[in-house]
């Protein structure tokens, strides 16, 4: 079977069950919710958010609900074995890879969705001036963080105290991404946008995208095989 | 079997070795006294013998802990696992040295304890990613040793990134031109420093792998006795 | 023992006695030499020194102390040494002294560590062989 084709069916199956049970979508998108909303009480003071704050706001929730997402996907398909028979299977380790990453990546995108909308009208600020942009970094920045987090969850399931060490992980490796993420949405934000520092953020999120997609497809082979 | 009989065993210019290092170690500080003053900085520029071969040690275990890592994920030789393992304790040790004599040396230059430029910011993440590692394999339970691998790996390809996307903000470290414009007078404690640093080093890393070697022989007798 | 009591009544008084003729036949320090510094267990006194500029009276009654507003810089500026006024320098002893002993504190600790893992581990060893060599 192609490559793509495999690709294909492991993300169908993903969100085939999602869609079926909801249990991720819905519990990281109200975990993403409370996550601004109490950032929102502890950064709004009287009635006046700081100038700002929506960039970082935004993204903090994301990778937060993002790892619990991550997290939770895994213990699933650990739960009834799934990964296993995953790996059985006569699929290229790669291929299962980039449908495991594609599931997660549809996962974050659903929860923007939602999460910009309510990050711009609590913090006042105008997330959808530029919307092509933004979408730019939200696809890049989301797929720089679940590229690694994939790999990361995908060798910690069988692991003790994975919940504990899968943020340990990956919130140190994911600090470029983390970066130019806030500081892209931030230019975004300021009432001249300068297009050169937007696009050297996009530019630096696809590099990182490209070079850690690609080594996570080289080693997801080893590191998942069992000596 | 015989590699982990030699790794065990030290070989016969550790002992000589380590007494050299000794040597050079308690005579540094004498050395150092003798140098003359630097003009702006005066007494506190002296934190510099011990703060920059620190750093670079800091650099050689992360080099040799990636390059390690990856060799053993493709050989799987016990071996290579021992020595990025040990590489990753310096890693954490020598970052510590870095992490706590510049901000001493920076609170009486720059008058501050901290400040986000590039160096520090990328060495504290760095550092960070060491400190993870070891939790990985202290903690993780049985295939620690392939994360561990696939989390140095990761880490030294993302030192680029990095430094990258810290480089955005103001940087008042001093520029790495600076060691090789240093006059004779300071250049000779500083190389002297640099050899007794990289000998430690040495030492700690095979002293290190020995009790790898060690524990990997204690598994074998257990297992013994069990049959 | 009425010996002994005797030995420490004549160094008693002989100590009472020649105390204050060896101050008196002490020499007169010469001018050239500059003034003494103060003994080994000297400790300066470093309180500050508060007069009534320090403070101010309210209108109901109360003495407040007035706190110097030191111009605060931002995190991510810094003031080269030499720009700083002299009372805001800081000494650089305490800072070079505390750099070297973390140095040598960091890598003794590792030492340490490292030696009681190895004996731990070789002496688990030395009673796994002697276990299995039994019968």
């Amino acid at each position: 079977m192609s490559f793509l084709r495999i690709l294909w069916l492991i993300l169908r199956k993903d969100l085939t069950v999602e869609i079926r049970s909801g249990e991720i979508a819905l519990t990281a998108l109200l975990f993403a919710v409370s996550c601004v909303l109490v950032f929102a009480f502890a950064f709004v003071r009287q009635g006046v958010p700081p100038d700002g704050a929506a960039a970082a706001v935004l993204w903090i929730a994301v990778l937060f609900a993002g790892t619990l997402a991550l997290g939770r996907t895994f213990d699933r398909e650990r739960q009834s074995e799934t990964l296993r028979a995953l790996l059985l299977a006569p699929a290229a380790r790669p291929a299962v890879y980039a449908g495991k990453l594609a599931g997660i990546v549809a996962l974050m995108l659903g929860i923007e969705l939602l999460l910009v909308p309510l990050t711009a009208f609590l913090f006042q600020d105008p997330l959808f001036a530029h919307p092509v942009w933004l979408a730019a970094i939200l696809l890049t920045g989301t797929l720089g963080f679940a590229s690694v987090g994939t790999l990361f969850a995908a060798m910690l399931v069988r692991a003790r105290s994975r919940d504990m060490l899968l943020p340990v992980l990956l919130y140190p490796i994911s600090v470029p991404v983390i970066i130019a993420s806030v500081q892209g949405t931030d230019a975004l934000l300021q009432p001249e946008i300068n297009v050169a520092v937007l696009r050297f953020w996009v530019t630096l999120l696809t590099c990182f995208d490209v070079v850690f997609v690609t080594l996570a497809l080289w080693t997801f082979e080893a590191l998942m095989t069992e000596s | 079997m015989t590699r982990d009989h030699d790794d065990i065993s030290l070989p016969g210019w550790f002992l000589p070795a380590a007494a050299i290092c000794g040597l050079m170690f308690a005579a540094s500080p004498v050395l150092i006294a003798y140098t003359p003053y630097e003009a702006e900085m005066g007494l506190v520029q002296k934190i510099f013998y011990y703060h920059l071969p620190a750093a670079w040690m800091f650099l050689l275990g992360g080099i040799v802990c990636g390059v390690a890592s990856a060799r053993y994920l493709r050989s799987r030789s016990a071996r290579h696992d021992r020595v990025a393992w040990a590489a990753a304790e310096l890693i954490v040790l020598f970052g510590a040295i870095t992490l706590v004599t510049g901000p001493l040396w920076a609170r009486k230059t720059w008058g501050v304890w901290w400040t986000w430029d590039v160096r520090l910011t990328s060495s504290l993440v760095s550092w960070l990613i060491a400190v993870a590692y070891l939790l990985v394999r202290r903690y993780g339970g049985p295939g620690s040793d392939r994360l561990g691998a696939g989390l140095a790996l990761f880490g030294m390809a993302n030192v680029p990134f990095i430094y990258i996307s810290v480089n955005f903000w103001r940087t008042i470290h001093p520029l790495t031109t600076v060691v090789p414009t240093l006059p004779t007078s300071f250049g000779i404690p500083l190389w002297f420093c640099t050899f007794t640093f990289l000998l430690l080093f040495v030492l700690l890393l095979r002293l290190r792998v020995r009790l790898e070697a060690q524990r990997a022989r204690l598994d074998t007798l257990y297992l013994s006795l069990d049959e | 023992m009425r010996t002994r009591c005797a030995v420490l009544i004549c160094l008693l008084v002989s100590g009472a006695v020649a105390g204050p003729q060896a101050q008196e036949t002490r020499r007169p320090r010469s001018e050239a030499l500059p003034p003494e510094l103060p003994g080994p267990l000297f400790i300066p006194d470093r309180t500050p020194r508060l007069g009534p500029e320090n403070f101010r009276l309210t209108t109901d009654g109360r003495i407040l102390r007035i706190r110097q507003q030191l111009p605060t810089t931002p995190d991510d500026e810094f003031t080269p040494i030499s720009e700083l006024p002299p009372d805001e320098r800081l000494p650089a002893a305490p800072m070079l002294v505390g750099a070297y002993a973390f140095v040598a504190l960091a890598i003794f600790a590792y030492l340490v560590s490292l030696s009681r893992r190895l004996q731990g581990v070789a002496r688990e060893i030395a009673r796994l062989e002697a276990q299995i060599k039994r019968p």
